[in-house]
């Protein structure tokens, strides 16, 4: 019994072993975690772990430092720090070398920036479990992502083909049997030739003599689809519509504006100020991608090529390269013999982008041109869009005079045609 | 079979009109591609092929007051010290800054300026910006955030050549919003009250001073 007792006992022990390592365990997860969440919200918007940001890389920093304690206390208010130790010679080099740029004093309690320091010092733990389940997700995302029907119809058709074939040597083999059984003279009683020996062309020539209705009729539907292919073909000159030339950098406004969902302004800002919308300058683009500098699909290769065009050194930081400007390949263009006014459009017309450049936050590379932009277009969208004046001042004169003239047509909303839309001389002068 | 080669090469030229790779057919081309410098246009004037210039060291544009504080910690924090918002306030300029806001800064700030818009939250962006209304945001003062706002401070970069000035200020209200600032008490007292707004001033900026 006694035995049994120490058995059960033993197992208790075991038992709480087992409690207490887990919980250490855990908790020494929990600091790693809570260290990459604090380095995540305070530190990683200058400072990577390797290569500079806006500060120096953080790896090995507690090497680079005399005493954690003087780290700490920097981190903690760094302004305060320079002052208070004017002998400290690494910590004013640091200042000087990042042309006295201040790091902001952070709310951060001793606890905290030790348990930023630690994941530092240690990046790795607790991040294998998030990996393992990244590369599930993988795996499932390639599964669903290919697309058979067109192996489908490729075999189906192979298959037809082959079945057509094998009945023609059927039908012919037949013939040449009825042949030998009935000779001349009976496919001349039953209406049938023998051909066994004429060309193509021969064949062709008795069959159209003898279905003359039929070959007309397949003569006007051949004239018919050659001039309709002609016609379509004269209206798409000088159309652009659907093109999508390749460009310079395979940029995605899928990611940017639709995943990302950055505004169309944000870039092309001129499009609410001017008769232009701008194609953004890669110094634009570095507003982002200098923290950003590997993509998700061509990882360093396109965003590199910012870095390229205005001379930015991932290096060292700083824009000490020679500077190559970017030849993107223009896509919507209007004859010089159109005017037409961004400004005009998006901020006194209030039309979405993408009312002519369609869902653009969805396309991917490379980009498309959505609208025909014809002059048929313009005036369809002329005549069938109503202004928007309520609310809109730039119009608050204009609706008065409106109404007024309209009154007796018991006209109550205007569109574009009304206020002078489809004159000539707004768009060709 | 020449015949047919003929109409295959008419069938095709007609077909090229799909392909996303050009334009299409152009009747009378220099009616698209005018001789005079487009914007953007490539010029082989200058040494890197560039149409687009930038204007004149030095050239100020019409009727525009260039910002005087440098890009520097001096200027930022005379900026911080000195800077007042020109506009005088109002709720229409606070709604009309959240439209700027919307276009300008939430994708990476948040809704709320709490630092969690769509492209901060992107697990490949380094780290999220602090929040407005957080330990180191919540007092920075009007003239601090429209310095940042024009240099760029950090990881966020210059954002002058989008937003001119004015909306600039507009922002500076909404921004002070998101701070959980009562910019209508605030205006009030520095209507009746000059000299308490200016200690108060002086109090933000003392607080600011120490976070630097």
């Amino acid at each position: 019994m006694s035995r049994f007792y120490s058995k059960i006992g033993n197992v208790k022990v075991l038992m709480h072993a087992c409690v207490l390592s887990l919980f250490i365990a855990l908790s020494l997860q929990v600091d790693a975690q809570d260290g990459k969440k604090l380095f995540r919200g305070n530190c990683a918007s200058c400072h990577k772990l390797e290569g500079k940001l806006v500060g120096p890389a953080l790896s090995g920093v507690q090497d680079r430092w005399d005493s954690k304690e003087n780290l700490i206390a920097w981190i903690q208010n760094s302004q305060q720090y320079l002052s208070d130790n004017p002998g400290d010679d690494y910590a004013h080099s640091l200042y000087e070398e990042y042309n006295k740029s201040v790091m902001p004093a952070m709310p951060l309690d001793e606890a905290q920036v030790n348990a930023i320091l630690d994941y530092i010092a240690n990046p790795s733990a607790g991040e294998e479990k998030e990996a393992g389940a990244g590369d599930k997700q993988m795996v499932a995302a390639q599964d669903s992502g290919e697309d058979y029907t067109l192996y489908w119809l490729l075999g189906f058709l192979v298959v037809l083909l082959i079945v057509i074939k094998v009945l023609l040597d059927v039908k012919r083999s037949v013939k040449h049997l009825l042949y030998d059984v009935k000779g001349d003279e009976g496919f001349e009683k039953d209406g049938e030739v023998q051909d066994f020996n004429w060309s193509t062309k021969e064949k062709l020539q008795h069959w159209a003599g003898r279905n003359k209705v039929l070959v007309a009729l397949m003569g006007v539907v051949v004239l018919v689809v050659v001039l309709n292919v002609v016609w379509q073909g004269l209206l798409g000159v000088g159309v652009y519509q659907g093109y999508a030339p390749e460009q310079p950098i395979k940029f995605s406004h899928k990611i940017h504006a639709g995943d990302n969902e950055i505004s169309c302004v944000y870039c092309h800002h001129a499009a609410e100020k001017g008769k232009h919308s701008n194609i953004p300058s890669a110094m634009l683009c570095m507003n982002c991608h200098q923290g950003i500098q590997e993509g998700s699909r061509w990882g360093t290769e396109e965003i590199s090529k910012i870095y390229e065009a205005v001379g930015y050194n991932t290096e060292t930081a700083e824009y000490d390269k020679p500077k190559k400007p970017i030849k993107w390949v223009r896509i919507h263009n209007l004859p010089d013999l159109a005017y037409f006014n961004h400004s005009q459009h998006v901020v006194a017309g209030e039309i979405e982008c993408q009312e002519c450049h369609g869902p653009v936050e969805t396309y991917d590379y490379p980009m498309k041109q959505y609208a025909p932009l014809t002059m048929g277009w313009c005036i369809n969208c002329h005549r069938e869009t109503e202004v928007k004046m309520n609310g809109n001042d730039y119009y608050d004169d204009l609706h008065a005079e409106l109404v007024e003239k309209y009154k007796e047509e018991g006209i109550e909303k205007f569109t574009v045609e009304q206020i002078g839309g489809l004159e000539c001389a707004k768009c060709h002068y | 079979m020449k015949r047919v080669l003929l109409i295959c090469s008419v069938v095709a030229a007609f077909a090229g009109c799909s392909d996303p790779q050009s334009p299409g057919v152009e009747y009378m081309p220099d009616m698209y591609r005018s001789p005079s410098i487009e914007a953007y246009e490539e010029e082989k004037l200058f040494a890197d092929h560039s149409g687009a210039r930038m204007p004149a060291e030095g050239s100020i544009p019409r009727g525009f007051m260039p910002y005087q504080y440098e890009n520097t910690t001096e200027g930022y924090e005379m900026a911080g010290k000195e800077l007042k918002n020109p506009l005088p306030y109002s709720e229409e300029l606070v709604s009309e800054g959240k439209e700027i806001y919307g276009k300008f800064c939430v994708h990476c700030h948040g809704k709320k300026g709490k630092g969690d818009g769509a492209v901060a939250s992107n697990p490949k962006w380094p780290g999220p910006p602090p929040a407005y209304d957080g330990a180191r945001l919540k007092d920075l003062p009007a003239g601090k955030i429209f310095h940042s706002i024009t240099y760029g401070k950090g990881l966020m970069g210059p954002h002058a050549g989008q937003i001119n000035q004015e909306d600039r200020w507009k922002l500076v209200y909404y921004v002070q919003t998101l701070q959980g600032k009562d910019l209508k008490a605030m205006q009030a007292e520095a209507g009746s009250d000059q000299k308490e707004m200016e200690e108060e001033n002086k109090e933000d900026n003392n607080t600011e001073n120490q976070d630097a």
